[in-house]
């Protein structure tokens, strides 16, 4: 019977699966799946139902041998043919596979004490030195696995060489396969220490280089190569260093890495990763990488490289993947020609000015000359005039950020020490008092500021509001500070606010004053459009300007009609009449307007234009 | 100086620490909702661009890259309330840096803004870069 059976083995040999399949036959199918998963572990099983004649069939071994050729020929290599033909041990060949380890299978291993099998086995292959991993009953055979190929190789001509006590040759069947892991909670326990161990809190960096052969998972086939292995350290990473910035899986023996996929979503700050010596196919495996912002990659020692003839043409297929790549394989890269730039290029152009009404330009430009011609002055008492008498004035100062200048010019104390800075001057009372009121305390406090040259001609003014009522005028620009040593520059920001005068005239009811310390890009561009513009000699003391900014009459008379024409709707025409009539007092002919308007006694037609 | 008017010095600053907190905070982080802090017709002034209306300064800003304001100065000032018809107005000053796509930009704006029912709605808003 035990040789009926292996008979029948012998010859369906070749259609082993086949029949199997074909058949389906309940029977066996259901006997053979437990522990086992492979066509080839079904044989084993079959073997297993004819257990208890195993020992009786002493002499019938030899149809194992054949059996067992053939069966190797199919699942150690995965298609040749090979063995099958070669009834001679010798004769059969040894195939690396593509996988770094290598499954042994002792058929009928389960008979001997595993240090037997192992001592039988090192002392075949002496001097070489075997470490057998995960070293497991499966059936009636024993099942281990290596991770060296020369060693596998050894293992592989082992097969029949060896008699054991028993009489039976040992067999040896080796796979090119990879140890089963599962995950479970213990392994995940395991993995996030030996993780913990590894992890940099201060660059933010996780190094799993080698992870496999961490000594702290020497007991369990810990490898990131199976995707089950490196999802659960994915999901332990974003669990607990969500915002990682920098992984090494250098060395893992990487392959397939389609599961990667994932990396972007759950760790959106690593913007460094190396994946040295591991065996990434082709350029296009990192495909689900892409969305990773990585700024550093580090690909050396994989396939993929060998794929391209010219390293330039490499580089430039990684940044075209990567575009905020700047260092490749540990080498910096130019500048990339991306298109970054184009999000620059959407600000929109800086204006030299706006006005929200260009009617105000002249007054505006005429304004702003005679200020600061008196600012500019030896005196700035005259400046009196071109305050309100209940005008406030404040001035805050602030260094530039990363300034490294340390020159002594760049000391802003003339100003920091006055500078009301609500950020840092909390106090209420101090706050009021930082605050300048009234136009005797604007100037005194304007005198004691620096002498200064203002680049007029550089002046960036925007004109906010521009109503009969009031005027809104910001500048920003540069000036010279003329009488400290070293003549530095300085950036400023002011803000006027602006009422008209009874007389006619302007003055300033707000005054806030920003300064700083010039950029380069200041510096460069100061005073070059032509000498500085005094328009009027500062003359030591001029006789005070009776009213800030007297615009000539033409001028002014336009200012007041387009300002009337705005605030009551009336055409030119009728504005030009009612300033007329009450001598061009833009006040007193605004009075009357309310008041004939209230009494209904301005026609239609006036508002017609 | 009158105790109304010291009071409304206070005020200023304190409101001026108020609202730039605020409207620094919607434009760095949600800046979809930053013209519900404009009036209807405010007026947004940027490095001499001028944009009139709520609706458009939204779509304004909506189109400047993604922004990170840090505040070095601030500063407050009450306008007369003659100036403009017995509404709460005050003149802020705000300077600092601006990082956009990592760069540094120092700016200096400046917001006149009326207090009205408790709502703090800018009227003009003006950015220049230096």
């Amino acid at each position: 019977m035990p040789k009926n059976g292996g008979r029948r083995n012998f010859k369906n040999s070749e259609h082993f699966e086949h029949d199997d399949r074909m058949h389906s036959s309940g029977t066996r199918r259901v006997s053979f799946k437990p522990g086992t998963n492979k066509g080839k572990n079904k044989w084993n099983n079959a073997k297993l139902l004819l257990d208890d004649d195993i020992d009786m069939t002493g002499s019938a071994g030899g149809t194992h041998p054949h059996r067992k050729g053939s069966f190797r020929g199919r699942g150690g290599r995965l298609n040749s043919p090979a063995p099958r033909s070669g009834h001679g041990v010798n004769k059969k060949r040894f195939v690396p596979g593509p996988l770094p380890w290598y499954q042994i299978i002792i058929p009928y291993g389960a008979k001997h004490e595993k240090e037997v099998i192992l001592k039988t086995l090192l002392s075949f292959i002496s001097p070489d030195i075997f470490v057998p991993h995960y070293y497991k009953i499966n059936g009636n055979a024993a099942v281990f696995y290596v991770d060296d190929v020369k060693l596998a190789e050894k293992l592989f001509q082992a097969d029949r060489k060896i008699v054991m006590s028993d009489g039976f040759k040992l067999m040896v069947i080796v796979r090119n396969a990879v140890p089963s892991v599962t995950v479970d909670a213990e392994l995940k326990e395991k993995m996030k220490l030996a993780m913990a161990k590894r992890y940099n809190a201060v660059t933010k960096a996780l190094d799993l280089t080698k992870f496999h052969a961490d000594p702290d998972l020497a007991d369990i086939f810990c490898a990131l190569f199976r995707p089950v292995v490196m999802l659960e350290a994915i999901n332990i990473i974003a669990e607990n260093i969500p915002d990682l910035e920098a992984l090494n899986l250098n060395d893992n023996k990487l392959h397939g890495i389609e599961h990667l996929k994932v990396l972007p979503n759950k760790l959106k700050n690593l913007k460094i990763l190396y994946m040295g010596d591991n065996r990434i196919p082709f350029l296009g495996s990192l495909e689900p990488l892409k969305a990773l912002p990585l700024v550093e990659l580090y690909l050396k020692g994989n396939p993929l490289l060998n794929r391209f003839s010219d390293h330039e043409i490499y580089v430039s297929d990684v940044r075209k993947k990567f575009p905020k790549l700047t260092k490749l394989d540990g080498v910096d890269l130019p500048p990339a020609i991306g298109f970054d730039v184009l999000e620059d290029v959407s600000l929109p152009p800086r204006q030299q000015s706006f006005l929200v009404d260009p009617a105000g330009q002249d007054l505006v430009r005429e304004f702003l000359t005679q200020y600061f011609a008196i600012y500019d002055a030896d005196s700035r008492q005259p400046l009196l005039e071109a305050y309100h008498e209940h005008a406030t004035m404040s001035m805050a100062a602030s260094y530039l950020t990363n300034d490294n200048r340390n020159a002594a010019t760049q000391r802003l104390n003339a100003y920091i020490t006055n500078s009301r800075n609500i950020t840092r001057i909390t106090e209420r009372e101090a706050r009021r008092r930082y605050l300048r009121t009234g136009r005797l305390q604007v100037v005194s406090f304007l005198s004691d500021l620096p002498k200064t040259t203002h680049d007029l001609m550089g002046f960036a003014v925007d004109l906010l509001v521009y109503t009969p009522a009031m005027i809104v005028l910001t500048m920003n620009g540069v000036f010279k500070e003329t009488t400290t040593n070293g003549n530095p520059m300085r950036s400023f920001h002011r803000t006027f606010v602006i009422v008209p005068t009874p007389g006619g005239g302007f003055c300033i009811i707000n005054d806030m004053l920003f300064i700083t310390n010039t950029t380069k890009e200041q510096e460069e561009k100061a005073f070059v459009s032509g000498v500085p513009v005094e328009p009027t000699p500062p003359t030591p003391a001029p006789t005070p300007t009776p009213a800030m900014v007297q615009p000539s009459p033409d001028e002014q008379q336009k200012m007041m009609l387009t300002m009337l024409s705005q605030q009551t709707g009336m055409n030119d025409h009728w504005s030009v009449n009612c300033l007329e009539q009450t001598g061009w007092d833009f006040q007193r002919a605004l009075f009357v307007f309310n008041q004939l308007n209230t009494e209904g006694k301005i026609p239609p037609e006036a508002f017609i234009k | 100086m009158t105790e109304a008017i010291v009071k409304n010095i206070d005020n200023a600053c304190e409101t001026a620490e108020e609202f730039t907190k605020v409207f620094y905070k919607q434009v760095d982080n949600n800046r979809h909702l930053t013209s519900k802090l404009y009036l209807d017709t405010g007026l947004l002034v940027w490095n001499g661009n001028g944009i009139t209306g709520n609706d458009k300064i939204q779509k304004f800003l909506m189109d400047l890259p993604a922004s990170n304001h840090v505040l070095k100065t601030l500063d407050a000032q009450p306008i007369s309330e003659n100036l403009v018809s017995n509404k709460l107005t005050y003149l802020i000053q705000a300077c600092g840096d601006i990082f956009v796509l990592g760069k540094l930009i120092t700016i200096v704006t400046k917001h006149t803004k009326i207090f009205k029912k408790l709502i703090l709605e800018v009227v003009t808003k003006f950015l220049r870069s230096v």
